[in-house]
């Protein structure tokens, strides 16, 4: 990796860390005069991202010209460590000990997520050889769209524990599509750093939460504990559904976006199924929270 | 003639046995104790959990990736099983193959009893290997190896240690997410 192409991995990052932030706490500022679909595609974050974007392709631009792109970088580079040194320690309390950037799901989210999960499985076969994947999917796949069609909803504990799964599957996914392999030897085009920065950012927050989400589903063998749970729960996990229409629309979207990419080769199939994946679970919680 | 009576004899509520009311009061005690003990140590706990999955998940990538990089030059062949080496946790493996002085290490830690068990001095033995890392992995029990999760087991204490404590303790896992006063939420069912 070169600098300017670290300066794409970070914008990426950087770009993931608002869009995450906007899921969890609305950024709020919309252009009132304009049109609402226009207000959307012109909202703060959207605006604050063009304008990182445009500041990374000025600044990368820069580095090439000033001819300080020459020699590939790594972890061990002191600039990449302690950049990703301050990032880690900031992601690290993000995730361990605030509430900035755990987008709230539904049934619908889970079920793009284990449709992914299944679609590589298919392809690819399996390629986390220890663990039974396939059951591992279908189970939570089933049970929601059961929950889907049935608009039951779930008490605050079995909540818990279908978000719990939901997250172990959220896991596998980059095991499974190899992306853990791309992370650690890829050369990358500036779009594919960008989409890999982003990727890591939601991966690496979504891991950390795992363990600290298991540890809470574990207390729960005490009673005392589950009130917690009971006042956690409707943050994380909402009964809201968006549309059958939006939801078709997103899942539709990402299929086409898998298909043209396999044609046009922008970035690796693995890598754009995960980019699907995590821009749907974003999309699906924007979503259902305009609902409101 | 009047009987006296004591204040403390009241017969409407009779005072609770001294022996169950000290035993009350010193669990309470206990429960308390623990509690700050768990609630001192519940942080770092959790720092100490997210550590060893990381540490497990960096010895389960580098296993993984020592697995797909054996498999691309990976040669399979038979050979004459040596002998065991003195620290019990490897052997030697005769083979027809000069790039590696026509013998091959074995490490047999990745493999149960009845695996070992198979293997006896002079006797032939199917393997597979690499050059030149000259390692040799059992072909019938490559399974063993492939999906060895041995070196996670270490850390089943220490995990199961985490868990207890945050158990007792678990509102640091909460921090920033909801209000930790006891003050009931409104939606709560009472």
């Amino acid at each position: 990796m070169t600098l300017s192409i670290f300066v794409f991995f970070l914008l990426g990052i950087l770009i993931e860390a608002l869009l995450l932030f906007d899921c969890a706490h609305p950024i709020n500022g919309y252009i009132q005069s304009l049109h609402p679909l226009l207000q959307r595609i012109f909202s703060p974050v959207n605006l604050a991202a063009s304008t990182l974007a445009l500041l990374a392709a000025g600044l990368a631009f820069l580095i090439r010209l000033a001819g300080l792109d020459g020699p590939s970088m790594d972890i061990g580079t002191s600039l990449v460590g302690s950049v990703l040194v301050v990032l880690g320690v900031f992601v690290f309390f993000a995730a361990m000990a605030a509430d900035l950037f755990i987008p709230v799901i539904n049934e619908q989210s889970i079920l793009i997520v284990q449709c992914a999960i299944l679609a590589s499985f298919l392809l690819e076969g399996n390629q986390v050889p220890w663990l039974p994947l396939l059951p591992l999917v279908l189970i939570p796949g089933i049970i929601s769209l059961f929950l889907l069609f049935s608009q039951k909803k779930l008490p605050p504990i079995l909540k818990a524990l279908f978000y719990l799964w939901y997250l172990f599957t959220l896991m596998i996914l980059p095991f499974q599509t190899g992306q853990v392999e791309a992370f650690l030897h890829a050369t990358y085009t500036p779009i594919q750093a960008a989409v890999s920065g982003g990727l890591l950012l939601f991966m690496v927050i979504h891991g950390l939460f795992t363990a600290r989400f298991f540890l809470m589903v574990c207390s729960l063998i005490r009673p005392r504990n589950r009130k917690f749970i009971n006042r956690l729960m409707p943050r994380l996990f909402t009964d809201d559904q968006v549309p059958p229409k939006s939801f078709l629309l997103t899942f539709a979207a990402c299929v086409v976006a898998i298909l043209l990419n396999q044609v046009l080769h922008i970035i690796p199939p693995s890598l754009a199924l995960t980019l699907c994946v995590m821009s749907a679970v974003q999309i699906l919680s924007h979503l259902s929270r305009m609902k409101k | 003639m009047s009987r006296r009576s004591h204040p403390s004899s009241s017969p409407a509520s009779p005072p609770p046995a001294p022996q169950a009311n000290d035993l009350a009061v010193k669990r309470q005690k206990e429960n308390s104790t623990l509690d700050l003990v768990a609630g001192i140590f519940s942080p770092l706990v959790i720092i100490l959990f997210v550590v060893l999955m990381i540490i497990g998940l960096d010895e389960y990538a580098a296993h993984y990736q020592k697995v797909t990089q054996f498999e691309k030059n990976m040669i399979i062949s038979t050979g004459i099983w040596e002998y065991f080496h003195n620290d019990g946790k490897s052997g030697w493996v005769k083979i027809q193959d000069e790039r590696c002085l026509n013998t091959l290490y074995l490490d047999t830690r990745y493999y149960s009893a009845a695996a070992l068990a198979t293997l006896e001095d002079g006797k032939e033995v199917r393997v597979r290997y690499s050059v030149p890392d000259c390692r040799a992995y059992l072909d019938v029990y490559y399974a063993e190896f492939r999906y060895n999760l041995k070196g996670l087991q270490e850390f089943i204490p220490l995990f199961l240690f985490c868990v207890m404590v945050l158990i007792l303790k678990p509102d640091f896992l909460y921090l920033g997410l909801i209000d930790l006063s006891d003050t009931p939420d409104p939606a709560e069912k009472p």
